[in-house]
């Protein structure tokens, strides 16, 4: 049975500009409830709450793994056994591993066609715009529903030029398998946390992106990840190989109802950027309220490699995500481009790390945060500049707006230089929307209310321009629903 | 021979990090420490119509204690586990620099800054090392109501001399008082420094803190502000020279309670040869600061491959009307700069004590005694080993 709790999907016009005042006109009449339907129905099979051997066996065995994949699922259930829970972020006390179900499989194959997805599983990403997306702008697209793809599919054109975009388990057991095994959980070993050495334990779904050499992707690829079930978690592994000299926009968009218990996301994303090549990887959040979003991305760039990261996180009742870049080669470089916006009963503990280890590379972080109705914020960076990154580069710049009296805004930044001929520069400001200039747009008759909602779109906004518009209109309808009731 | 095994947990961060640096706390061996060592010289000079009390160690941390209210104790700060000591009067270094001092020291010193008292000449407590020796002590600063005071706390050794210097000094300040605190440190190489702060401050109160650090091997410095007043004023100007493989660690937090208040902390300094630094600074708004206004500087200048620069500059805020903000910049010298500077003569080495010596007398200059700034002078041009035309 659907319990669809809302109609009303985002209709949008790729025509129109991306700015603020024209998206925040297109938003006009959506509602909070857009993504917060439910569908009971669905889970096909799961295995049982908790996380034991056999659980990890059963997993392994339903995913037809490898015997090495087999292995490493059990070797890292070890470390997950053997490590402690991190003291340092949010309280994750409400989060029982007991109660988790960490394999929830829908009542279909993947698919690639729409018509060929269940009625009830289709109608959950026809409401989040999904399809509409891949007709009108997208190059491929990968829907997750729980554990497992549901969906998946690449444009022929794209398909034709090299390009390999597939899900993880296709990729496992297919022509790319050893490339596969070379890379996976290599950047993020499962020693790294304890939510690293979950995810390689029970991971499932997630996609692979291999760009081969001098290969220039004009549209973007999406994957989108919809975490239904009840009490679950959801433990995608993202592999992105950009080959030399290559270039790619991937899209990462994540959603879920809320339950009335925690959820989890232990998801993994691991992204390898050659030589020259470029990499711009977007994310919007909006976790129902009710999750525990303990993410871990990492990314290594290569001589002149580029590696972009943008990032809106909404949604999440406690969430652990610092994407990190390792420049490695000469001349690489990295721009993190984030915004966070928590709201009553959040917990969001986001911001990013660069390690600089190639000589001249670059880094720049432009991080916003807004916090309201109690929510709480905490941006963490560091900037390591180790002896062989001669003549690097980093600029941070961090920003937060308090739009109440009973939220909590935190900075909390290292620097580690360990190289004399550097240049690092560090910026940060905690304050409030500003009385003046609240004052002098009322005083061109704006209400007080828009007023407002106009200040912190601005606030936002160098964000959202470098989002394709309709995600740039995704984020502001998120940054839009956050601020309803705030403002009397 | 008194002889201690244990370490000193100090500079504990209010908030945890990752902890990937190990920035979340300094730990201090202090198995060397003892007591047998020659006591340094103590000279005390101006001391006007400033009163001082000799009275036993505890006793001096009972009569600080009940002038505070204290911080309340926090489980988390920042939605975190909170990290920092339980410290009734909360200082830089924290709870376990005062509870070895209350262990290993007598007699502590109270300076009472009479009701209304300015005196502009500072009261100087002079600590000479010789070649070796141990220091432990504590001060209690109380400047009462609308006071204006100025103390001057300088520790100078040969360049050789070894040993520890321990240190605290809390300070009161009531409604309307300004105390000028200056500390400074040109001790030799092999002496390690734990010399911490702790200052609360009522309505209208304002507490200028300069700390120069330049000698010594391993320095532990720190100063916790209580701005629990409203209208209250704390400002921190530190210079700091690090050479060798020497160590700093600094701590510094401006806890804003009152409204209207102001935190300033303004750090510059240069690292060379293998010389390593933290430098932790916190501007805390807590709640009930609305209206107040934080900032946070730190400017570093790295003079040579090998160094390692470690800086965390925090913001914690729990209240809405307020303007917090802070800097960081790491750099060096700029060929062009040198460049320039070698063509007229002025080699590189004697460039980067120019250099470091300008950023550094911008702070000393404002310390209202000639001798002590002529001492900074000194002790930088040595430092570098430049001759004296410079």
């Amino acid at each position: 049975m659907n319990n669809m709790e809302t109609e009303g999907a985002i209709h949008y016009d790729p025509a129109i500009d991306n700015s603020v005042d024209d998206i925040n006109a297109y938003l006009e009449g959506t509602d909070r409830s857009l993504y917060n339907f439910r569908d009971e129905s669905t889970d096909y099979y799961k295995v049982d709450s908790g996380l034991t051997r056999d659980i990890v066996d059963k997993i392994s065995e339903e995913k037809h793994d490898p015997e090495w994949m087999h292995e490493f699922r059990l070797k890292c259930l070890d470390i997950y056994n053997n490590l402690n829970v991190p003291q340092w972020g949010p309280p994750i006390d409400g989060l029982n591993m007991d109660n988790i179900v960490t394999y929830v499989r829908p009542n279909t194959d993947m698919k690639a066609s729409w018509d060929q997805v269940p009625e009830e599983i289709k109608s959950a990403f026809d409401k989040l715009g999904i399809p509409q997306a891949e007709h009108e702008f997208l190059a491929g697209v990968g829907a997750q529903y729980d554990s497992e793809l549901v969906y998946h599919n690449l444009q022929e054109s794209v398909a034709k030029m090299g390009v390999v975009y597939s899900d993880m388990e296709s990729a496992l057991n297919g022509p790319y398998k050893d490339m596969v095994k070379e890379y996976f959980m290599h950047l993020v070993p499962p020693t790294d946390h304890k939510f690293a050495a979950l995810h390689g334990a029970v991971w499932s779904g997630g996609s692979f992106v291999y760009i081969p050499k001098g290969v220039k992707v004009e549209v973007p690829l999406q994957s989108y990840f919809r975490l239904n079930a009840k009490g679950a978690g959801q433990f995608e592994h993202t592999l992105i190989i950009v080959d030399e000299g290559a270039d790619l926009h991937f899209i990462e968009g994540c959603s879920a109802p809320k339950w009335n218990v925690a959820n989890l996301h232990a998801g993994c994303v691991e992204l390898y950027v050659k030589k020259n090549a470029r990499l711009r990887y977007s994310t919007i959040e909006n976790w129902a309220k009710n999750m525990y979003n303990l993410n871990t991305k990492r990314a290594i760039v290569e001589e002149g490699g580029r590696m972009e990261w943008v990032s809106g996180s909404f949604g999440s009742h406690v969430s652990y995500l610092y994407p990190t870049t390792i420049l490695k080669g000469d001349k690489s470089s990295c721009e993190y481009t984030g915004i966070t916006f928590s709201g009553k009963g959040q917990d969001l503990d986001t911001g990013c790390r660069m390690v600089h280890m190639g000589k001249r590379s670059s880094s720049l972080i432009t991080a916003k945060s807004l916090a309201k109705d109690g929510g709480i914020n905490t941006f963490r960076s560091e900037i390591k500049v180790l002896p062989e990154a001669e003549a690097s580069k980093s600029s941070v710049d961090c920003q937060s707006l308090m739009l109440d009296d009973i939220s909590r805004s935190d900075t909390i930044p290292e620097i580690d230089v360990r190289v004399d001929n550097c240049d690092i520069g560090h910026e940060a400001k905690i304050g409030r929307i500003s009385d003046e200039a609240v004052f002098y747009l009322m005083s061109r008759g704006i209400p007080e209310n828009e007023a407002k909602a106009m200040i912190v779109s601005g606030f936002a906004n160098p964000i959202s321009k470098e989002l394709p518009l309709e995600y740039a209109a995704e984020m502001n309808n998120l940054i839009k629903l956050e601020m309803e009731g705030s403002m009397i | 021979m008194m002889t201690d095994t244990r370490s000193l947990n100090v500079n504990i961060l209010p908030c945890p990090t990752w902890n990937k640096l190990s920035v979340n706390r300094a730990t201090v061996d202090i198995s060397s420490f003892s007591k047998e060592k020659e006591k340094p010289q103590f000279t005390l000079n101006n001391l006007g119509p400033v009163r001082r009390t000799k009275i036993r160690a505890v006793e001096a941390e009972k009569y600080a204690d009940s002038l505070s209210d204290g911080i309340r104790r926090e489980a988390y700060i920042a939605g975190k586990r909170a990290i920092y000591q339980e410290q009734h009067f909360q200082t830089g270094l924290g709870r376990e620099l005062t509870d070895f001092l209350l262990e290993n020291v007598d007699e502590a010193e109270i300076y009472t800054v009479p009701e209304a008292a300015e005196v502009y000449a500072p009261v100087i407590l002079k600590w000479e090392f010789g070649k070796t020796g141990h220091s432990a002590s504590m001060q209690v600063i109380h400047a009462l109501k609308d006071s204006h005071s100025t103390f001057l706390i300088f520790t100078k050794s040969e360049k050789e001399a070894s040993g520890e210097l321990m240190m605290e000094t809390k300070v009161i300040l009531e409604e309307g008082a300004t105390v000028n605190l200056i500390k400074v440190n040109l001790l030799g190489d092999g002496i390690t420094v734990l010399n911490d702060t702790g200052a609360l401050l009522r309505d209208n109160a304002t507490f200028n803190f300069t700390q120069m650090v330049l000698g010594g091997n391993k320095n532990y410095v720190g100063c916790f502000a209580d701005q629990c007043g409203d209208n209250t004023i704390f400002n921190i100007n530190a210079g700091y020279l690090v050479n060798k493989d020497h160590l700093l660690d600094i701590n510094y937090h401006g806890a804003m309670r009152g409204k209207n208040s102001d935190a300033k902390i303004f750090v510059k300094g240069s690292l060379s040869d293998s010389a390593r630094k933290v430098f932790r600074g916190t501007i805390d708004f807590r709640k009930g600061s609305k209206g107040s206004k934080g900032d946070e500087q730190e400017d570093v200048l790295l003079l040579t491959p090998g160094v390692i620069n470690k800086t965390v500059p925090v913001i914690l805020t729990e209240e809405e009307d307020v303007d917090g903000r802070h800097g960081a910049t790491v750099g060096n010298l700029l060929p062009d700069m040198l460049y320039y500077l070698g063509t007229r003569g002025i080699d590189s080495k004697a460039a980067e004590m120019l250099i470091t010596r300008g950023r550094l007398l911008s702070i000393a200059n404002t310390i209202p005694d000639d001798e002590t700034v002529n001492f900074i002078n000194l002790f930088i041009r040595e430092a570098f080993e430049v001759n004296e035309c410079f």
